[in-house]
């Protein structure tokens, strides 16, 4: 399975974010996303899961891998239109920084009512307790409140139904580890990379070492383009200085 | 730079007030060009690049200086008006012929206005110390970080001399009575400026020997501010009231006046020059004003929903209500959960109204009943009166109905999370939602819809067997119909209409802010609606009815066929 971009394209107003971007990224793999602030991160993010209608290009996954890159994909396949999707909203899961929760519920509540909603998506469908152990959630707290849970809590919860319950084809990360713990940190860590194989995550982080750690590939957005960082380059000690040069070239478009 | 360790030249002082003109020009600039581009149609082909164009805004500089002083001139126009109007007003109460009208409008009273709003009122209460500007003063202050022992003082210099000249009108007015020279009234203007500034030291004395930094003092200090202002408003209406006026201009033109006002401003000046704790006047205003905006900030985004802020009962029994609702699945277990778990917050409203609203009754009932027994003069019937209850039922029913509160609560306890997940907006869950919503509303406003069915039945229909003693079988039972129909008309209307327009507009945006025009409009048009049927209580019920009904219910049917439509597509998150 293939997640294919092809000249994407995004602006504000006169700001161009996305310029005409273009990349594929593969299943079995964790992409690391690296960019600075105001990079367009987030914005390829929306762009990827329908939360914004982006001026031109297209986005499509592969989901039988019949070919390497997306000018023969989008050639094999007919689209009506110069800037589309073939892909289905629930294809892309999307983990926020802040997690969004229905206050009013319990976890055990929501959960419940995620897998009654969604039945037919869902391969397998297990227990709620079995789902809460999976992301190492106490059982117990699934009949408190989410109003009265913690950041750490909330954030296991958006997780199970992101990654663990519907099983997405492409898992959308953004910044996902803020106000983690050490344990818990170390925690979700393992838990991506045991989902991995079935998956395509891409995850965005400002902090190096985290891509370092965690990631197989990692790519650069900026000034409007990704650019991939040679994965044998991944673990060298010129890796940092390699990345921060790439981020300080001067913006050609405005 | 230092202001204690040498004199600053006046140099410094100058270069600071043509400084701060230029940043302020620059701000209204910049303002101006933002408020274009937020216009319809034409915002979108204003360059954000203006903003950089420093040629290009030069024409907009002298225009904006010529609006500024348009505009000063007729905010002093408009004062002047007032000291006219409130000196006229003052004479004609007080049965003086003497300035009871524009034709004889007396001087003397119009000065003993001006004397007491612009001496001693605007001098005490509008202060450039006492009112350090939050756009521009607390900017340049805390953002800029100017030095408020220079800048402070600069701006009170450059605020007198801005205001004498833009007070010289006030002279030439003065002078087309035969009783006052052109010279006349400029010394007037001149000993009105020079009492602002002698205000503007007795603040800055007031602020260093009364710790005015601290929040206590200042505080009281405030109140007596108000106390005063107020007695200051009064005392020319006291004293045209009890025909105990002086002549203003004796006092004001007496060269002994001028000469102390001329000394008072002198050691004013010195001392607005030499203070020493601008520094400590100029942070905590800054402080008292950033505390003030995110106070507001908070308040702003909790008035849209103060009323749901604890909504959520916290402690509910969740394994019962898992136990209660296990028959249930899908979205109709979820919206029962959100019910439960805000039952309380909806109870407490329900409850509230239903009192009311029956305490309204037993009042109705127990004054008609006082009235049988203990009038003389019967009542007119029901048929001979003009006046009926039912459209002011639908004004009240605008206040009483829970689809605010409800929708409020719907947006921040449950669709600000929900709306972020895609199985959320498919055109299916949005419609069943909307359903089991607009029943648990329907549900909610019950009590408000029974009792403005009985008050309205009950006065318009059984009045005169309340207040007549006349028998039940006088009465048209037929005219309870259109009745019935109007109230559950009123009922469904208001009880759809929140949500509605919640589904097709969604105004909140993930901050919890509200952010369409649109939806203040309809909101404000629904208002107007419900305020004009307090007013109608005279119409003819006939076509009042006539009209309610066939309104609703063709707003109803549009609103479900619309929601139908489109609320898959409107109701997301902004």
């Amino acid at each position: 399975m293939r997640l294919h971009i092809h000249e994407l394209e995004h602006s504000f107003d006169s700001h161009t974010v996305l310029n005409k971007v273009s990349y594929t990224f593969e299943q079995g793999r964790i992409y690391g996303l690296l960019g600075r602030n105001g990079a367009g991160k987030t914005t390829l993010f929306n762009c990827l899961a329908s939360y914004l209608e982006f001026n031109s290009g297209r986005i499509a996954i592969d989901y039988n891998d019949t070919t390497k890159d997306a000018p023969s994909f989008f050639e094999s396949v007919a689209t009506s239109s110069d800037k589309s999707r073939n892909y289905k909203e629930s294809d892309i899961g999307f983990v926020f920084t802040q997690p969004h929760l229905p206050e009013f519920m319990t976890g055990r509540e929501f959960i419940k009512f995620f897998i009654e909603i969604n039945g037919g998506k869902i391969e397998n469908p297990k227990d709620v307790d079995e789902y809460f152990r999976m992301v190492a959630f106490n059982p117990a707290d699934g009949d408190r409140l989410i109003k009265g849970y913690s950041h750490g809590m909330m954030n296991k919860l958006q997780m199970l139904i992101s990654m663990h319950i519907l099983k997405p084809p492409v898992i959308l990360l953004d910044e996902p580890l803020t106000s983690f713990d050490v344990v818990a940190a170390l925690e979700v860590k393992n838990m991506i990379k045991s989902i991995k194989k079935d998956h395509i995550i891409i995850f965005s982080t400002h902090i190096l070492q985290l891509a370092q750690d965690l990631c197989d590939e990692i790519v650069v957005l900026h000034d409007g383009q990704l650019r991939p960082i040679p994965p044998e380059k991944i673990h060298s000690p010129e890796f940092e200085a390699e990345v921060i040069a790439l981020l300080q070239e001067p913006e050609s478009h405005a | 730079m230092s202001h204690t360790a040498t004199k600053t030249p006046a140099r410094t002082y100058f270069a600071m007030m043509l400084t701060s003109r230029k940043i302020s020009l620059s701000v209204t600039l910049n303002r101006f060009i933002f408020f274009l581009t937020r216009l319809p149609i034409i915002g979108k082909s204003i360059p954000t690049s203006l903003y950089g164009e420093y040629e290009s805004k030069l024409g907009l500089v002298i225009i904006a200086n010529i609006v500024r002083l348009l505009k000063r001139l007729l905010m002093k126009a408009l004062y002047l008006a007032l000291l006219f109007a409130s000196s006229m007003w003052a004479s004609e109460m007080s049965g003086s012929t003497e300035g009871a009208s524009l034709s004889s409008v007396s001087y003397n009273h119009v000065l003993l206005f001006f004397f007491f709003f612009s001496y001693i009122g605007a001098g005490m209460a509008y202060g450039k110390a006492m009112n350090l500007d939050a756009s521009l003063d607390l900017m340049l202050i805390d953002k800029l970080r100017v030095d408020s022992a220079i800048y402070i003082p600069a701006r009170i210099f450059e605020r007198k001399i801005i205001d004498f000249f833009a007070s010289i009108p006030y002279a030439f007015l003065l002078a087309t009575s035969p009783e006052y020279s052109i010279l006349d009234g400029f010394l007037i203007v001149l000993t009105m400026s020079m009492s602002k500034m002698t205000f503007e030291a007795l603040y800055l004395l007031f602020f260093k020997h009364f710790s005015l930094s601290q929040k206590r003092n200042r505080k009281f200090f405030n109140y007596v501010i108000l106390a005063v202002a107020i007695a200051v408003f009064v005392a020319p209406y006291v004293l045209i009231f009890t025909d105990k006026t002086f002549s203003v201009s004796a006092i004001v033109l007496h060269p002994i006046f001028i000469l102390g006002m001329s000394i008072a401003t002198v050691l004013s000046s010195l001392y607005v020059l030499n203070f020493r704790q601008y520094r400590e006047l100029a942070w905590s205003s800054v402080v008292n004003y950033n505390i003030a905006i995110e106070k507001n900030k908070k308040n702003k985004n909790e008035k849209n929903f103060a009323t749901i802020k604890n909504a959520i009962d916290q402690n509910a029994n969740t394994a019962e209500d898992q136990m209660l609702y296990s028959h249930l699945s899908g979205y109709a277990y979820f919206n029962r959960i959100f019910v439960r778990r805000h039952r309380k917050h909806f109870n407490k409203h329900m409850m509230l109204r239903a009192i009311g609203l029956a305490a309204a009754c037993l009042i109705y009932i127990g004054i008609t009943t006082f009235s049988r027994f203990f009038s003389n003069n019967p009542n007119t019937t029901v048929s001979e009166r003009d006046f009926h209850i039912l459209p002011l039922c639908f004004g009240v029913f605008y206040f009483l109905s829970l689809g605010r509160s409800a929708t409020a609560a719907m947006f921040r306890s449950c669709d600000s999370a929900m709306l972020t997940y895609p199985f959320y907006r498919e055109s299916k869950a949005v419609l069943s939602n909307f359903y089991h919503r607009f029943k648990t509303i329907l549900f909610y406003n019950l009590p408000t819809f029974i009792g403005i069915m009985v008050i309205s039945v009950g006065f318009d229909i059984f009045g005169n067997f309340f207040e007549r003693q006349t028998s039940l079988m006088s009465i048209n039972y037929i005219e309870l119909i259109p009745y019935i129909i109007s109230c559950t008309m009123i009922w469904i209307f208001f009880s759809f209409h929140d949500l509605f327009i919640y589904y097709i507009i969604q105004p909140y945006t993930s901050e919890l802010d509200v952010k369409s025009k649109i939806f203040s409009i309809v909101q404000g048009v629904v208002y107007y609606i419900s305020w004009m049927n307090l007013q109608m209580a005279n119409v003819n019920m006939t076509i009042y009815m006539s009209v309610l009904i066939v309104a609703t219910l063709l707003y109803f049917i549009i609103g479900l066929l619309c929601i139908n439509k489109f609320s898959a597509k409107t109701f997301r998150l902004r």
